[in-house]
């Protein structure tokens, strides 16, 4: 190993690591890779070939609800008890699920969903809830861990081989990463869906046999130093030109604008971001996308949580219901698994100065659709006070296992890290098998 | 560090009192000496969940409940016989106007009290026949095994028994850059074959040119290619086909006619199509269906409802009900608190 490289990776918090940050940010195209690793030092561990089991589904959208969605006032309500407030509850189109109030379009859905009332975390922080929810793994200083959609593409690949294979839309693009895999499958970050993929297109000044010169240029400028200096970090470089360029290139370019929607439809779903976000989803997966994320913030309802359900339940009611609806319309159901999913419940104690409530992993609620998932299923109960879990615990991980095991992910692959740890794809999490129809 | 710093503290203490009390003294009755402890200065804030004067929840103050047998004991509160590590017996030993001190409010507990419940640790912490709040335990549902496949995978399973799986480079070299090809799932001998990357170029031509491995393919993705009701033809020879996506093809009617021997398939997508209501006496031929597609298709909305009476098992997705449109934001405001 060259000396300038051990030089390089020993100090992460680089100028390369800044610039990594700004490009995600401020040009749309991801794929910078991380370079925390230690890449090459321990490749005497290496990868088993990935054995792919059945699948279900194909593609996966991903809602998150990020700062704690209330279950009490959304999916496990519980009427008549002193910890329910003022959220009144309606019947929806399955026995035996109740929902909020606010939500009368997903009630006639109910139909598609197995709803889990019985998630368990033991993370009651946002930021290490969050990263429990999407890695499987708890924060650790030293390693940073893969998301479901960056195992996705590791292991199984991608369909459409000219757009990324993962995508997130919303304010927050930190949640889902790449975390010690290669760069390639670092999601596309899209900050606001109504605009699309900024910066996508080749500029107008630069024609397409200018900028294949530029390119071509730049490669035998880069080769001697490629060559000299071959570890993981100079080959995640080289390939984000190469995917930008494709991606600049795809003719399916069109799924990232949602302009092009019937405005019926589009009106439908909503304006706000998350509802255009989940519309965007949509056309990700049409055009063969196969892991999209849409957050959804301001569920972090410490103070007047009521009021705020008033707000954030319809938004998600309307945008869900539609989505939902749209995909099944389109035969994408089948093997579109969506699901709904927060980093923690909110406590049934109503906090009396602030009438809000509290951070509660104990027990919440999580929603599986699609993609080979029964629907019209409750799984899981908490007590009368939707404080704990009486039956049917279902760990984060154990979420993540059964997204997994429907996607036809082996569990069991172990994949290692830089520092030469085995990493599975939903930790140790077992999937809910009885969901599957 | 404080730790540390209180167990030497606690030891004191302790020390202390065993010689004003003597080491003499009985071993202390749960019930009658110790419950009665807990009852007065503990069971306020580490009790059964109760509401406030408000009539909201309250629940046990950091999880913990000490009235019963079984909350005690997962709460890990107390490692029987040995006091000094027990959590428990460390808060209750602190000194009065520690941040930490249990309970926190009123005075501390006695040296008589704190010494009743040590002696009651060190001789074993046994709870005699009181059991006190029964604790719920997690149920979990183990009635009957569940299969690890699905059936949706188990009617592939079934239909490729008898077929040896390709090699990737076969299926690498089935109509290069039109077609993208695989297993339907790894090692499973039946094929997914989708022309929706390159569906503009696609046309009857290369369905037929897909000949050869008709009685292989289970699932079909036509979806906006240039394929007419002649190509429909081919598929005639695809007797394991289960899953057929015709959705905006120029298929009419006329192409119907070649489906209704697809006895194996599943879910058909006919959206976006010319298909009307006459063609649907050829799906209804296909009694294994369980999804069909048919919206924006000229079919009626009682050409569907006769559909559904003949085909009671499938689902048919005819009309997409939306919720009415979104009412323009408003600029969000806040109400007053205690408003219902």
């Amino acid at each position: 190993m060259n000396i300038n490289d051990v030089k390089s990776e020993s100090d992460p918090r680089s100028r390369r690591d800044f610039l990594g940050g700004a490009a995600r940010g401020l040009l749309g195209v991801s794929l910078l890779p991380s370079l925390g690793g230690m890449g090459g030092l321990f490749s005497n561990l290496e990868e088993k070939k990935v054995v792919l089991g059945p699948a279900t589904a194909k593609n996966v959208i991903y809602l998150f609800m990020s700062g704690g969605m209330s279950h009490l006032d959304t999916f496990d309500l519980k009427p008549g008890s002193p910890s329910q407030g003022p959220t009144k509850s309606i019947a929806s189109n399955v026995d035996g699920i109740l929902l909020s109030e606010h939500m009368p379009s997903l009630a006639k859905q109910m139909d598609k969903v197995a709803v889990i009332n019985s998630m368990f975390s033991n993370q009651g922080a946002h930021v290490t809830g969050r990263y429990l929810m999407h890695t499987s793994y708890v924060a650790r200083g030293t390693i940073k861990h893969p998301s479901m959609g960056a195992w996705l593409g590791h292991m199984a690949g991608r369909t459409n081989k000219t757009l990324p294979g993962h995508v997130t839309i919303g304010p927050d693009s930190t949640l889902a990463t790449n975390g010690f895999l290669s760069s390639e499958y670092a999601p596309l970050p899209i900050g606001d869906p109504s605009t699309g993929l900024a910066n996508g297109k080749r500029h107008k000044n630069v024609d397409a046999a200018t900028l294949e010169r530029r390119l071509t240029r730049l490669q035998q400028m880069n080769e001697a130093f490629n060559r000299k200096h071959r570890s993981r970090s100079t080959q995640d470089y080289e390939k984000i030109y190469q995917e930008a360029v494709k991606l600049m290139s795809s003719k399916d370019l069109a799924a990232f604008d949602i302009s092009q929607e019937d405005e019926l439809i589009r009106n439908a779903y909503g304006s706000d971001s998350f509802a255009q976000g989940c519309l965007l989803a949509r056309r990700l997966v049409e055009h063969d996308v196969r892991y999209v994320e849409v957050v959804m913030g301001g569920w972090d309802t410490h103070n007047e949580n009521f009021d705020a359900m008033e707000t954030q339940v319809p938004k998600l009611d309307r945008a869900l219901a539609c989505l939902l609806a749209d995909l099944e319309i389109r035969g994408l159901l089948e093997e579109t698994l969506v699901v709904l999913a927060t980093e923690f419940g909110r406590s049934p104690e109503i906090n009396p100065d602030r009438n809000g409530r509290d951070h509660h992993p104990k027990a919440f609620s999580c929603l599986l659709a699609g993609g080979g998932i029964k629907g019209g299923v409750k799984w899981g109960q908490t007590d009368e006070f939707g404080a704990q879990v009486v039956e049917n615990q279902v760990h984060v991980q154990d979420l993540n296992a059964t997204i997994a095991h429907a996607l036809g992910l082996p569990l069991d692959h172990r994949v290692f890290s830089p520092s030469g740890r085995p990493f599975q794809v939903a930790d140790k999490g077992k999937p809910v098998l009885q969901l599957f129809a | 560090m404080k730790r540390n710093k209180r167990s030497s503290l606690l030891l004191a203490v302790v020390a202390l009192m065993l010689g004003t009390v003597g080491l003499n003294a009985q071993t202390p009755d749960f019930e009658k000496d110790v419950l009665p402890i807990l009852k007065k200065r503990c069971f306020e804030c580490h009790g059964a969940p109760r509401k406030d004067k408000r009539g909201r929840m309250k629940f046990a103050k950091a999880g913990l409940r000490l009235d019963g047998k079984d909350h005690i004991i997962a709460g890990s509160v107390i490692v029987p016989r040995s006091p000094q590590t027990s959590m428990l017996v460390e808060y209750i030993s602190l000194p009065a106007g520690d941040p930490d001190i249990m309970p926190p409010k009123g005075s501390p507990l006695t040296a008589k009290e704190v010494q009743t419940i040590y002696s009651w640790v060190n001789d074993g912490a046994s709870y005699g026949s009181w059991v006190g709040a029964s604790r719920t335990q997690v149920k979990n549902t183990t009635a009957k095994k569940v299969s690890p496949v699905s059936k949706s995978i188990q009617v592939l399973k079934q239909l490729g028994a008898n077929l040896s799986p390709l090699q990737e480079s076969t299926m690498a070299g089935i109509l290069p850059g039109l077609a993208q090809v695989e297993a339907v799932y790894p090692g499973s001998g039946l094929l997914r074959v989708s022309f929706a990357r390159t569906s503009k170029v696609v046309d009857d031509d290369v369905l037929r040119k897909l000949a050869a491995f008709a009685p292989r393919i289970a699932r079909l993705n036509l979806s906006g290619t240039k394929v007419t009701d002649k190509g429909l033809l081919y598929l005639t020879k695809m007797k394991r086909l289960v899953h057929l996506d015709l959705h905006k093809t120029g298929v009419t009617d006329a192409g119907l006619a070649y489906l209704k021997g697809l006895k194996e398939l599943r879910s058909l997508n006919l959206y976006g199509t010319q298909v009307t209501d006459q063609g649907l006496p050829q799906i209804s031929m296909l009694k294994r269906l369980n999804s069909l597609y048919l919206w924006r298709s000229q079919v009626t909305a009682a050409g569907a409802k006769r559909l559904r009476q003949v085909l009671p098992a499938a689902k048919i997705s005819f009309e997409l009900v939306l919720p009415d449109p979104a009412p323009p934001e408003e600029t969000p405001r806040r109400r007053r608190r205690g408003k219902k």
